[in-house]
């Protein structure tokens, strides 16, 4: 009798200790799949202001239409040359491709995804292989994304840029006349701003 | 007459010539009854018999202490004393391993068990009254009046009461309504101006409605001033109004009803820099509005139906709360930060509950229990000229929309074996908790020089947790007077959501955090002597505790995160000896060592738990005697010094207090008509803090990096107490 009791002593003894090795679910929730390479097609702008002329310091008045014009034909110019795409290597990291001296580089990067939001963490220590110099804190970029049947568009919107902007606005910068006319200048326009998505396009 | 009265009790002078004339009060009576002996039953030696004999409802049965395989306290109502008004806070220290911080305000109070708990956000001891939950901390903090007996488990209670109670569990049961009319009308003064009044009624109706009515009326000018403002003093004020029903239909049904309302405002924060603090304790120095007004109201129904061997219980709550709180954010006299906050939660709990009542060999329960929550949080953050000292951002105003449906349902049951041995018992239980969460969440931006605000975080999310809760426990039972018991338990507090996103860089929202779960290792003893004059009770224990729920004042507000693991061992006991007839010592003594082994932040591993103490302590001697003077038929004199260990307040284990003791004393008269009380706390106006934080401002305004609340100076007080 003594020896049944001390067995199923022993057994529930067991069975509560076992209860501590025992994992629990957690969920798996991956609201969106990206895969394979996407390759950068053209310049993603959209701009739309709430009055007719623009005025830019030193320059001529111009219309939002001139402006997006404008900013699309040098973005295709210039993205173009140094960012190629972007390949998605699984459901949290991600590979910037670029081109710098015509050579072709890669930079990792981590990335979230919520609803149509992204946001994308650069490897700090690659980035600062690339630019040359330590860079000590890496923040995320949140951007937004719109995924068509073979294109990805990846934008940030004039709230997230206003968020930016008054980062460095507190930041007490040492800037030259003609650079804080300039900055006074864009955060004027961006307040009569009603739309604003900088970014880019890329196809599959 | 406020003036003389806050200078009667607040001169450092007249604080001597008082606790002198308390002590010579109390040695006076003891000198007296000396020479004019009366014999009665109603001594200290039946206080430690009445501590036998008492039952405990905390484990869903009526149990003797000596059959809980449990570390438990118990306070009768009694002997809360203390103050004119006590709340839970008054049992820091008094019960072994147990800290809650005193002063702060309702929102939210720290509490800490066995080194384990939190500072902010979801409570890790569970809280009954009369059977029903208390879900949230901004509700813990109530008058404690018309109290039969408070019962305190240590170690982890989540297999028979689920979520929030990882670490321990409060009882509260209030005395029922009586069978006759009765009327106690009370009325206390303390220092600071203030005043405390109560009116409870026995109202039976025929004899099958049994009811009672309270009312309790509090307002303190409290002892913080705020420069800013000229020296205005931090006041506050409460009033709750209650009613418990009794129907007594046959012997087999017992049927209580209740509702209660609480009205509570609270006049500013008292945090200052410690540096300035360790000048003037009492001097804080904010330029804006702070305060916290609370409502709470609640109804219950709890039914038990007793059948030949059985019982089936049926308890159904409901609960209100609405809290508005605005908050100088930054704690000091720039215009950096303030916040608004508006919350409403309804709250809906059922349990049922079907167990043995009569067996020898076998007690059994098996319980199902289910909640609805809905908490909706509106959050108004408004940055002011100086707002660069803490705000990356160039903001003006931040808004923030919250809201969290949360549902769980969770079945448990428990099995004891009796006697399989002779004096062997064997408990098992299981509980199996699930909850889903719902978090509808938006948060808007107003940036300087802009009109409208900028949505920003726009969100939707669930989230569910779960576990399974066992338990088990032996206690070998030699007499009703000697047990041991050995024990192991799983605590469980589920994940949730924080009330506001704190990385304006990002808009993926991040406000869940994860659960937190740990395992507790016990041993103790239980001893009462054969001739009723002393008793002890101990228990060691050794705490393993995985993701820590750690809370974290963050750039725009609060934040919860998991922090990593730790552990936590120590030892307790409490102990009565009945040295002298009539006169008691007393002492009731926990220790924990408790630190972090794994952390989020590396270096932090091997750091002390933020808050726990080292250690707590209550010790002192209790006199009482029956006698018989004019109106008064017993009298009560009580002196104790509580003591706390050395605390730390952030993970780095930088900011720190070291030990101290306070000394209280008791002085009490009763009669059939008539109580009358004196009371004196932290006598001698030992200085400490009772909380300490790294300022976010601390940055930029180095003075503040380290900042802090005073605890509470010395008080006296004195109350009585008509009965009708």
């Amino acid at each position: 009798m003594k020896n049944k009791l001390m067995y199923l002593v022993a057994v529930l003894f067991a069975a509560c200790v076992g209860f501590s090795s025992c994992g629990d679910d957690d969920d798996d929730d991956i609201p969106v799949e990206f895969s394979g390479t996407w390759k950068f097609d053209k310049t993603h702008f959209v701009f739309d202001y709430s009055e007719e002329n623009i005025t830019i310091p030193s320059m001529d008045p111009m219309t939002p239409q001139e402006i997006t014009n404008t900013v699309i034909q040098l973005g295709n110019e210039k993205m173009g040359e140094y960012f190629t795409g972007i390949r998605f290597d699984s459901k949290k990291d991600l590979t910037i491709l670029m081109k710098i001296d015509g050579a072709n580089k890669e930079l990792s990067a981590t990335y979230v995804v919520q609803k149509s939001k992204i946001d994308v963490t650069l490897n700090k220590d690659e980035l600062s292989v690339l630019v040359g110099k330590d860079i000590p804190m890496m923040p995320a970029i949140s951007l937004i994304y719109e995924m068509g049947t073979t294109d990805l568009t990846l934008f940030i919107d004039k709230t997230y840029i206003q968020t930016l902007l008054s980062i460095v606005d507190n930041l007490d910068l040492d800037l030259s006349m003609q650079e804080q006319l300039i900055f006074t200048a864009a955060k004027a326009i961006l307040n009569k701003t009603t739309t604003l998505e900088i970014g880019a396009t890329l196809k599959r | 007459m406020t003036d003389t009265f806050n200078h009667l009790f607040i001169d450092k002078n007249m604080r001597k010539l008082y606790s002198t004339a308390l002590l010579l009060t109390l040695c006076g009576t003891l000198s007296a009854q000396r020479s004019a002996v009366v014999q009665t039953n109603d001594s200290t030696f039946s206080a430690i018999k009445q501590l036998q004999e008492v039952t405990i409802s905390a484990e869903k049965r009526e149990l003797s202490i000596s059959e809980i395989p449990i570390a438990l306290s118990v306070i009768s109502g009694k002997y809360l004393l203390n103050e004119n008004n006590p709340d839970l806070r008054n049992l820091s220290g008094r019960i072994p391993n147990f800290y809650m911080q005193e002063g702060g305000l309702k929102l939210s109070t720290p509490l800490y068990v066995r080194g384990i708990g939190t500072v902010s956000g979801t409570p890790p001891v569970g809280l009954y009254v009369d059977g029903v939950p208390v879900f949230d901390k901004n509700a813990f903090i109530f008058d404690l009046y018309d109290i039969k007996q408070i019962e305190v488990l240590r170690g982890p209670q989540t297999t028979l009461y689920g979520r929030n109670s990882i670490i321990g569990l409060i009882n509260i049961r209030t005395n029922p309504p009586a069978e006759t009319f009765s009327l106690q009308a009370k009325a206390g003064v303390s220092s600071y101006n203030s005043q405390n009044y109560m009116l409870t009624a026995n109202l039976p109706l025929r004899d099958y409605l049994y009811n009672k009515v309270s009312f309790s009326y509090n307002r303190t000018d409290g002892y913080f001033k705020n420069d800013f403002t000229g020296g205005k003093p931090n006041k506050s004020d409460s009033y709750n109004v209650r009613y418990q029903g009794r129907l007594h239909t046959n012997d087999t049904w017992q049927v209580t009803l209740g509702a209660n309302y609480n009205h509570s405002f609270d006049d500013g924060y008292a945090y200052h820099a410690i540096d300035s603090l360790k000048v003037h304790r009492y001097r804080v120095n904010y330029n804006a509005n702070a305060s916290y007004k609370r409502d709470l109201a609640s109804a219950y129904l709890n039914a038990r139906k007793l059948f030949d061997r059985t019982a089936l219980s049926w308890i159904t709550s409901y609960s209100w709360t609405k809290d508005e709180q605005e908050l100088d954010a930054d704690f000091t006299f720039h215009d950096v930060f303030q916040n608004q906050k508006e919350s409403k939660q309804n709250l809906v709990t059922q349990e049922i509950n079907y167990q043995s009542t009569a067996s020898e060999k076998l007690d059994w329960t098996i319980g199902t229990f289910g909640f609805y929550k809905d908490l909706t949080n509106d959050y108004l953050a408004t940055f002011g000229a100086e707002r660069k000292l803490l705000l990356p951002l160039n903001l003006d105003k931040t808004l923030y929309y919250n809201n969290t449906n949360t549902w769980g349902i969770a079945g448990y049951g428990q099995v004891t074996l009796k006697n399989i041995l002779p004096g062997l018992f064997i408990t098992v239980g299981l509980r199996y908790d699930y909850e889903k969460a719902s978090l509808d969440y938006r948060d808007s931006l107003l940036f300087h020089g802009a009109k409208d605000f900028s949505g920003y975080h726009d969100w939707e999310e669930d989230n569910s947790y779960s576990a399974w809760l066992p338990k088990f426990s032996v206690l070998k039972k030699w007499n009703t007077r000697l047990s041991a018991y050995a024990s192991v338990s799983k605590g469980y507090k589920a994940g949730g959501y924080n009330i506001i996103a704190n990385d304006m860089t990002s808009q993926v929202v991040k406000l869940e955090y994860d659960k937190e779960t740990l395992w507790n290792y016990e041993i103790g003893t239980k001893y009462f002597s054969r001739n009723g004059r002393f008793n002890v009770n101990a228990a060691l224990f050794y705490i393993d505790w995985k993701d820590q729920q750690i809370f974290v004042m963050e750039m725009m507000g609060p934040s919860i995160k998991n922090a990593g693991d730790a552990r936590s061992f120590g030892a307790e006991m409490d102990l009565t000896w009945e040295c002298l007839p009539h006169l008691t010592y007393f002492l009731a003594a926990g220790y924990s060592n408790s630190e972090y082994y794994h952390h989020l932040t590396k270096e932090y591993e091997g750091n002390r738990i933020v808050m726990a103490p080292e250690f707590t302590m209550n010790t002192g001697f209790s006199y009482q005697k029956k006698v018989d003077i004019s109106l008064f038929k017993s009298f009560m004199a009580s002196t104790s010094v509580t003591g706390f260990g050395k605390q730390y307040f952030d993970e780095a284990n930088t900011l720190k207090q070291n030990p101290y003791f306070l000394w209280n004393m008791d002085f009490g008269v009763s009669g059939k008509y008539i109580d009358f009380h004196l009371w004196g706390k932290n006598i001698l106006n030992k200085a400490f803090f009772c909380y300490m934080f790294n300022s976010p401002v601390g940055k930029n305004l180095p003075e503040y990096l380290n900042s802090g609340q005073s605890g509470a100076p010395s008080r006296f007080g004195a109350s009585i107490t008509i009965k009708i």
